[in-house]
C-alpha cells in the first residue's frame, strides 16, 4: 500500500487506532489532529476530519473503548490532556474536557483498554508524574476527576528540580490490556490453584470477572508497574514492581495481551535509548508460600524485591524476568507495539527499520522480519 | 534364494564405494527408537532421537544464530520508502527516527517519521515525506484473496475431517480415513500454490507432500512408491529433455549417456519407461544370452510389484533381480554386461550401487526404500545412509523439513513447516496428531506448554483473526484447542470485530452466549448501541441496552434526547422510538421508566402543535415539577411555559398548578448549582436560536425571546406566573 500524505504541516508525533482499527488519528507539531478512515474493501486510508486540538505540539493520542462512544484523548506540550468526542462517526469532534494538572508538557496519554468501573485515562508528562483520571459516570464524560498521581522516578526529580523539559519522549505509559489477567489474579486472591480446580474451561474464565487494573509507566530510565491493590479497605494504585536493567532513557513501553498464554503470565516490552528492545515476563508470584487467603487470615508473608516499591506486607506481586532482549537496531529504539494476542512485537528506531519478533513455541521470541524505510531493501538479507 | 534377504549384501556386486559400515547398527528399528544408530548422521536436524521442546527451541536458536551471523531475516521495503538507498546516515543526521504501531486486531500497521528534539540550534526543515504515513504489514501474515480461499477451503476440510474422525480412538488401519483427507488437503494446497505463485507456499507443499507420502499414503499403494512419487514430483529426473535427447537418436544404445538414462529411470522407479528404453534402444544382441538377459531385464521391470500387494511380492521380485544379476556376469559384451549388472544391482537394492548412482539424499533414500526393503520402519535408516553421502542443505527450508520427516522427527518437521506456512503446518500437525504421531512429544517438558498441534492452530487462528473475513474461522480453530489460551484469544479479539451489520452483532452475541463471555457481550452491545446512536437509531440503541439491563445508559440517553430537543427544537424520533412514545404499553419496563420525561415533553409538543393548549400545559407542568428533573433543564422548560401563560389567550393552567410551578421555581433558584447549570443551559438554548434562526420552527418559544438573556427569561416567567395566579383569582377559579 502506498504512503499517505496526511496533510499535516509539521512532524507527526503519534498515531492511534480506534478499537476496531477502522479509524486512524494522527497528531503533529502543527497542533492538529487528523482522522482517517479505512475504506472497505480497498483498505486504503482516506481523510475524514481535521481539527486544531491544542495550542502547542501534540505528542500522543488514544481512543477510548467503543462502549463510551467515539472518544479521543490527546496530550500536548501545552501541558494539557484534552478529551474530544464525536457523535457523527468522526466527521467532527468537540472538546469535552481539558485536564491541566501536569506541571509540564504531557508526553503520553492512554485510555484504559478494559471497560469496567467507568472510563480511566492515564497520562505522564515531563514533570515525571503519572496521573490517572476517572470519568465515573459514563453518561457524562465531561466530568473527570484526578484519581491518582505519583512521581515515577523520585530520584530524577530530586536531582533536576522539577522536570525534564529538555528531552522528548522520555516518559511513557501503557495499560495492561487483558481481560484474562483477571484469571490469574482472581484465582490467586482466592488462593486457588487453577490446575486443582475441576471446572469446564469456560467456567474458569467466567468466574474470573474481577478486573485488576494495572499499567506500566516509565520516566527516564525507570520503568514501574502500578497496580490497584486493596489497601486499608480501599482499592488504590500503587507502584508494585520495577522492570530493571535499562541503562539509558526508556522511550516507550507496551503491555501485551496475555491471551495466547492463557493468562499464565504478562509480557511488557520496552524501547530504550541504549539500543535494546527488552521483553519482560511477569509471573504471579507466591510470597513465602503463603497465599492470599492465608494473608487475610493473618498469615505472615513477606515480599521480596525493592524496598521502595511493593513494600506492603500483604502484597501479591509479580516475579519479573527479562525474557528476551535484542539490540538488532544498533541504535536508539523509540517505539514498541504488540499485536492483539501478544505473539508479535514490533520495534522501530533510528535505523529506519521496523523489526518484528514473534513468540516461538517455547515462549521465547525470535526474529520474524524487517520492514525498511530505506529504499532498495527488497528481499534482501538484512544488513 | 536363501540368504538374499534385505540385510544380505553380496560383495560380488560391489559398487564403487564400500559402505557396509552404514549397516552396522540394528536394522529395522523404528524411527523414534533409533537413537543408537545415528553415528553417521551428520545433519543437525537428524539427531536420531524423538524431538523435545529443547529440540524445537534449538531450531529457534539456530535461526537466531543464523540471524546474528548473516542476518538472514527477510527484509522488505516500505512502499514509497522515504530514505534514499544508502542515505540512512544522512537521514539520521537530520535527527529523525522511525516509529511504528500495530492496530488493535489486524496485521497491517502504520510507520511514520518523527523528529528527535534538537537541543538548541535551528530545527531541521521538514520535507514532504516526513508528513506522510507508511502502511506496513507483519511479514507473512496478510491474506490475499487467493490465500483466503485456501484458508477457507482448508478449514472446510478440517471440519469435515473432524466430523468424520473420532479423535483419540485407535483406528483400524483398514478404516483409516486420514489418507483420503490428506490427499484432498494436498490437492487444495497444490491448487493454492498454483494460484498464488508463492515460493514459501510451494516449499510448504513439498514438505506436506513428503509427510503425506511417508505417513499417510493411500492404502492402495506401497509407502515406498508414495515416497518415490513425491520425489519424482519434487525433483523430476531424468527430465523429459534428457530422455528425448537420447531416445530420439538413430541408435540410442550407442549414446554415451544411454546406460545412465536407463539406470536413472530404474532408480526413480519409472519401470515402464526404463523397459521401453531397453526395448527401443537398438541394443546389439549378438548372442542368445544377451537377448535373453535383455528380455529378463524388461520382464523384471514390467513386473515390479505395485499397489497394495506390492509389499508381499517384493521379496520374490528382488530375488529375481539378484538371479538376473548373476546371469548377467556371463555376458560377453562388456558394455552390455556392465550396464545390466548395474541395473540389476539397483533393482535388488544394493546400497552401494544406489548411493553411487544417486545425486541427492532424497534420491538415495527413496531408492533404498523402494528396492532394498520397503518396510516403513526402515525409512529413517535409509535416510541416515543417504545423508552420510549427501548432507542435507539446511539453507533450503523445505529440504530441512523433508529431512526431518524422513528421519522420523515429526515435531521438528512441523516446526520447520511453521516457518514456511503456519496454516499448512497446523493442518499437517492435525493429521499427525490424529494418527498419534505426536504422542511421544508430549512429556514432562511440555507440561507447561500447549500441545504442539494446538499451538500451531493457535498461531494460524491468530492470523485468521487478524485478517478481515476470516475471524470466524480463527475462532472455530481456537474453540478446538485445549486449555484456556484459545478461549482467551477469542475473548481478547471478539470486541474488536467491527459491528458492520446487525447480523454480525447477532453472530458475536451468539458466540458470547456459547462461551459464556458475559462481560464481552455487554461491551459489544454497548458499542453497538453507541453506533446506533451515531446513526440516529435511538430506539434500537435503547432496546439493545435494555437487553443487557443497562439502566444507567438508558437514563443518560433519554435525558440526552430531552436535552437535544430543548436545544434544537423537536426532532422526529425514529420508528422504534416513535412506537414507544405513541404506545407506551409496548415499551419494555425499564425503557418506559426512563423515557417518561422525554415522552412527556414529546406529548407536550404534540398537543401544542395540535393547538390543544390546556392539555399541552398539563404535560409541561408535570415535567417542570418532576422531582428528578436535572436542574440544567429547568430554565429551558420554564421558557417553554411562556407562550402558555400569556394573557392574550385563554388560561391553560389551574391555580394549583401555577402555585406548584412557582414553588418549584423557588426551590430551583435556592439550589445554587442547579440554578447555575439551568441558567447556562437556557443561555445555550437561546444562543442556539440566534445561530440557527432560519431552522427554528415558527411556534418555538425562542423565536420571540431569542434576544432576551437567560436571567431575564426567568424573571419574565416569574412575572407571568404571578399575573396568571392573579388572573385566576380575578376569574374566580
Amino acid at each position: 500500500m502506498n504512503a499517505i500524505a496526511t496533510g499535516h504541516e509539521d512532524l507527526i508525533h503519534d498515531i492511534a487506532y480506534d478499537h476496531y482499527g477502522r479509524l486512524l488519528a494522527t497528531c503533529s507539531s502543527d497542533q492538529f489532529i487528523k482522522l482517517f478512515t479505512r475504506v472497505v474493501p480497498s483498505a486504503e486510508w482516506t481523510l475524514l476530519s481535521s481539527f486544531k486540538a491544542h495550542d502547542a505540539n501534540i505528542f500522543s493520542l488514544s481512543f477510548a473503548p467503543p462502549q463510551y462512544g467515539l472518544l479521543l484523548a490527546s496530550c500536548s506540550e501545552d501541558q494539557t490532556v484534552r478529551v474530544h468526542s464525536s457523535i457523527d462517526n468522526g466527521h467532527t469532534f468537540a472538546k469535552i474536557a481539558t485536564l491541566s494538572d501536569s506541571g509540564g508538557p504531557v508526553h503520553q496519554v492512554a485510555f484504559a483498554k478494559f471497560g469496567g468501573h467507568g472510563l480511566k485515562l492515564a497520562c505522564i508528562g515531563a514533570d515525571g508524574v503519572v496521573r490517572v483520571y476517572h470519568a465515573a459516570d459514563p453518561a457524562d464524560l465531561r466530568q473527570w476527576h484526578l484519581a491518582f498521581e505519583k512521581v515515577v522516578d523520585k530520584d530524577r526529580l530530586l536531582s533536576t528540580g522539577v522536570a525534564a523539559r529538555d528531552l522528548q519522549g522520555d516518559f511513557a505509559v501503557d495499560w495492561c490490556p487483558s481481560g484474562t489477567v483477571r484469571a490469574s489474579w482472581f484465582t490467586y486472591e482466592l488462593g486457588i490453584d487453577m490446575d486443582d480446580v475441576e471446572l469446564p474451561r469456560v467456567d474458569r474464565l467466567t468466574i474470573a470477572e474481577l478486573a485488576v487494573e494495572q499499567f506500566v509507566a516509565s520516566s527516564m530510565s525507570k520503568v514501574v508497574v502500578f497496580r490497584k491493590r486493596l489497601n486499608g479497605g480501599i482499592y488504590e494504585y500503587e507502584p508494585t514492581e520495577e522492570l530493571p536493567g535499562h541503562t539509558d532513557i526508556v522511550r516507550d513501553v507496551a503491555w501485551a495481551s496475555n491471551a495466547s498464554v492463557g493468562g499464565r503470565y504478562e509480557l511488557i516490552a520496552t524501547a530504550c535509548k541504549d539500543g535494546w528492545v527488552r521483553i519482560f515476563k511477569l509471573t504471579t508470584r507466591r510470597i513465602g508460600g503463603v497465599r492470599a487467603t492465608e494473608y487475610r487470615n493473618g498469615g505472615a508473608g513477606t515480599v521480596s524485591g525493592n524496598s521502595e516499591i511493593g513494600a506492603d506486607e500483604d502484597d501479591l506481586g509479580y516475579e519479573v524476568e527479562l525474557l528476551d532482549q535484542f539490540d538488532h537496531h544498533k541504535s536508539e529504539v523509540w517505539k514498541v507495539s504488540w499485536n492483539f494476542s501478544g505473539t508479535v512485537l514490533s520495534s522501530s528506531g533510528d535505523d529506519g527499520r521496523v523489526r518484528f519478533w514473534r513468540a516461538a513455541y517455547t515462549g521465547k521470541f525470535v526474529g520474524l522480519g524487517v520492514a525498511s524505510a530505506e529504499q532498495g531493501s527488497n528481499d534482501e538479507m538484512d544488513d | 534364494m536363501s540368504g538374499a534377504g534385505p540385510t544380505s549384501f553380496s560383495p560380488s556386486f560391489g559398487g564403487p564405494r564400500p559402505i557396509l559400515s552404514t549397516f552396522e547398527g540394528p536394522m529395522g528399528t523404528p524411527a523414534k527408537e533409533s537413537s543408537s544408530t545415528t553415528k553417521l548422521f551428520t545433519s543437525p536436524l537428524a539427531t536420531g532421537r524423538t524431538t523435545t521442546v529443547e529440540g524445537i527451541r534449538d531450531t529457534s536458536e539456530a535461526e537466531e544464530e543464523m540471524k546474528d551471523e548473516d542476518d538472514s531475516v527477510f527484509t522488505y521495503t516500505l512502499q514509497d520508502a522515504p530514505i534514499a538507498a544508502g542515505r540512512l546516515r544522512d537521514w539520521q543526521d537530520r535527527k529523525r527516527t522511525l516509529k511504528f504501531t500495530l492496530p488493535p486486531l489486524y496485521n497491517s500497521g502504520i510507520a511514520w517519521i518523527d523528529g528527535k528534539k534538537v537541543d538548541g540550534g535551528d530545527q531541521v526543515p521538514i520535507v514532504p515525506d516526513e508528513m506522510k504515513i507508511f502502511p506496513a504489514e507483519i511479514p507473512d501474515s496478510a491474506y490475499s484473496d487467493e490465500y483466503t480461499k485456501f484458508v477457507v477451503d482448508s478449514h472446510e476440510l478440517y471440519r469435515a475431517l473432524s466430523d468424520a474422525d473420532q479423535i483419540g480412538e485407535p483406528m483400524d488401519p483398514s478404516e483409516n480415513i486420514l489418507p483420503k483427507y490428506a490427499t484432498t488437503f494436498l490437492e487444495i494446497l497444490d491448487a493454492a500454490r498454483r494460484r498464488i505463485f508463492d515460493e514459501r507456499l510451494s516449499e510448504a507443499y513439498v514438505v506436506c507432500h513428503c509427510l503425506f507420502a511417508s505417513y499417510f499414503a493411500d492404502p492402495g499403494i506401497m509407502r515406498a512408491e508414495a515416497v518415490m512419487d513425491w520425489l519424482n514430483q519434487y525433483d523430476p529426473r531424468p527430465t523429459t529433455e534428457e530422455t528425448r535427447d537420447i531416445m530420439t537418436t538413430p541408435v540410442p544404445y550407442d549414446e554415451p549417456g544411454f546406460w545412465e538414462l536407463v539406470q536413472k529411470l530404474a532408480l526413480r522407479g519409472l519401470f515402464f519407461q526404463c523397459s521401453n528404453c531397453l526395448k527401443e534402444a537398438g541394443t546389439p544382441c549378438a548372442d542368445p544370452e544377451s537377448k535373453r538377459a535383455l528380455q529378463t531385464a524388461t520382464s523384471i521391470l514390467e513386473t515390479a510389484p505395485k499397489g497394495a500387494k506390492a509389499f508381499e511380492g517384493h521379496r520374490q521380485w528382488r530375488a529375481r533381480a539378484i538371479a538376473f544379476g548373476e546371469q548377467c556376469t556371463k555376458l560377453l559384451d562388456a558394455r552390455l554386461r556392465r550396464g545390466l549388472i548395474a541395473l540389476a544391482n539397483i533393482l535388488r537394492g544394493d546400497s552401494d550401487t544406489i548411493l553411487a548412482l544417486s545425486e541427492s539424499w532424497q534420491e538415495g533414500t527413496a531408492a533404498l526404500f523402494l528396492f532394498h526393503d520397503p518396510a516403513p520402519s526402515r525409512l529413517p535408516e535409509y535416510y541416515q545412509m543417504a545423508v552420510a553421502e549427501f548432507p542435507v542443505d539446511l539453507t533450503v527450508i523445505s529440504e530441512a523439513g523433508c529431512a526431518a520427516i524422513i528421519a522420523g522427527d515429526i515435531p521438528k518437521a512441523l516446526s520447520v513447516a511453521e516457518r514456511l506456512d503456519v496454516c499448512v503446518a497446523a493442518h499437517i500437525a492435525d493429521f499427525c496428531d490424529r494418527q498419534r504421531m505426536l504422542d511421544d512429544f508430549y512429556n514432562i517438558e511440555t507440561l507447561d506448554l500447549p500441545p504442539f498441534r494446538d499451538w500451531l492452530f493457535m498461531a494460524h487462528a491468530i492470523n485468521c483473526c487478524a485478517n478481515p473475513g476470516t475471524w470466524f474461522i480463527g475462532v472455530a480453530y481456537l474453540k478446538d484447542t485445549e486449555g484456556t489460551a484459545g478461549l482467551s484469544i477469542i475473548r481478547e479479539s471478539i470486541t474488536h470485530v467491527y459491528l458492520d451489520t446487525e447480523a454480525t452483532l447477532t453472530e458475536l452475541l451468539d458466540l458470547c452466549k456459547e462461551l459464556q463471555f458475559d462481560t464481552e457481550a455487554r461491551q459489544i452491545v454497548m458499542a453497538w448501541s453507541k453506533l446506533q446512536l451515531s446513526r440516529n437509531q435511538v430506539g434500537s440503541a435503547l432496546e439493545w441496552l435494555d437487553s443487557i439491563g443497562n439502566s444507567l445508559e438508558i437514563r443518560a440517553i433519554t435525558w440526552q434526547l430531552l436535552e437535544s430537543n430543548l436545544l434544537k427544537g423537536l426532532t422526529l424520533p425514529d420508528a422504534i422510538l416513535q412506537r414507544y412514545l405513541v404506545s407506551p404499553h409496548l415499551c419494555p419496563a425499564m425503557i418506559r421508566e426512563f423515557i417518561a420525561p422525554y415522552a412527556t415533553y414529546f406529548a407536550f409538543k404534540g398537543h401544542l402543535n395540535e393547538g390543544d393548549i390546556v392539555e399541552a400545559a398539563q404535560y409541561l407542568a408535570s415535567l417542570i415539577q418532576f422531582g428528578f428533573l436535572p436542574g440544567r433543564f429547568f430554565g429551558a422548560l420554564l421558557g417553554e411555559l411562556l407562550p402558555l401563560i400569556d394573557r392574550s389567550q385563554p388560561r391553560a393552567l389551574p391555580t394549583t398548578e401555577l402555585i406548584a410551578i412557582m414553588n418549584s421555581l423557588y426551590q430551583w433558584e435556592k439550589d445554587t448549582r442547579k440554578y447555575t447549570e439551568g441558567i447556562q443551559f437556557l443561555a445555550k438554548s437561546l444562543s442556539a436560536t440566534r445561530e440557527a434562526a432560519a431552522d427554528m420552527a415558527e411556534d418555538d418559544w425562542r423565536v420571540e425571546y431569542g434576544n432576551v438573556s437567560a436571567k431575564e427569561v426567568i424573571k419574565l416567567v416569574r412575572s407571568k406566573l404571578v399575573t396568571e395566579v392573579s388572573r385566576a383569582y380575578l376569574e374566580g377559579v
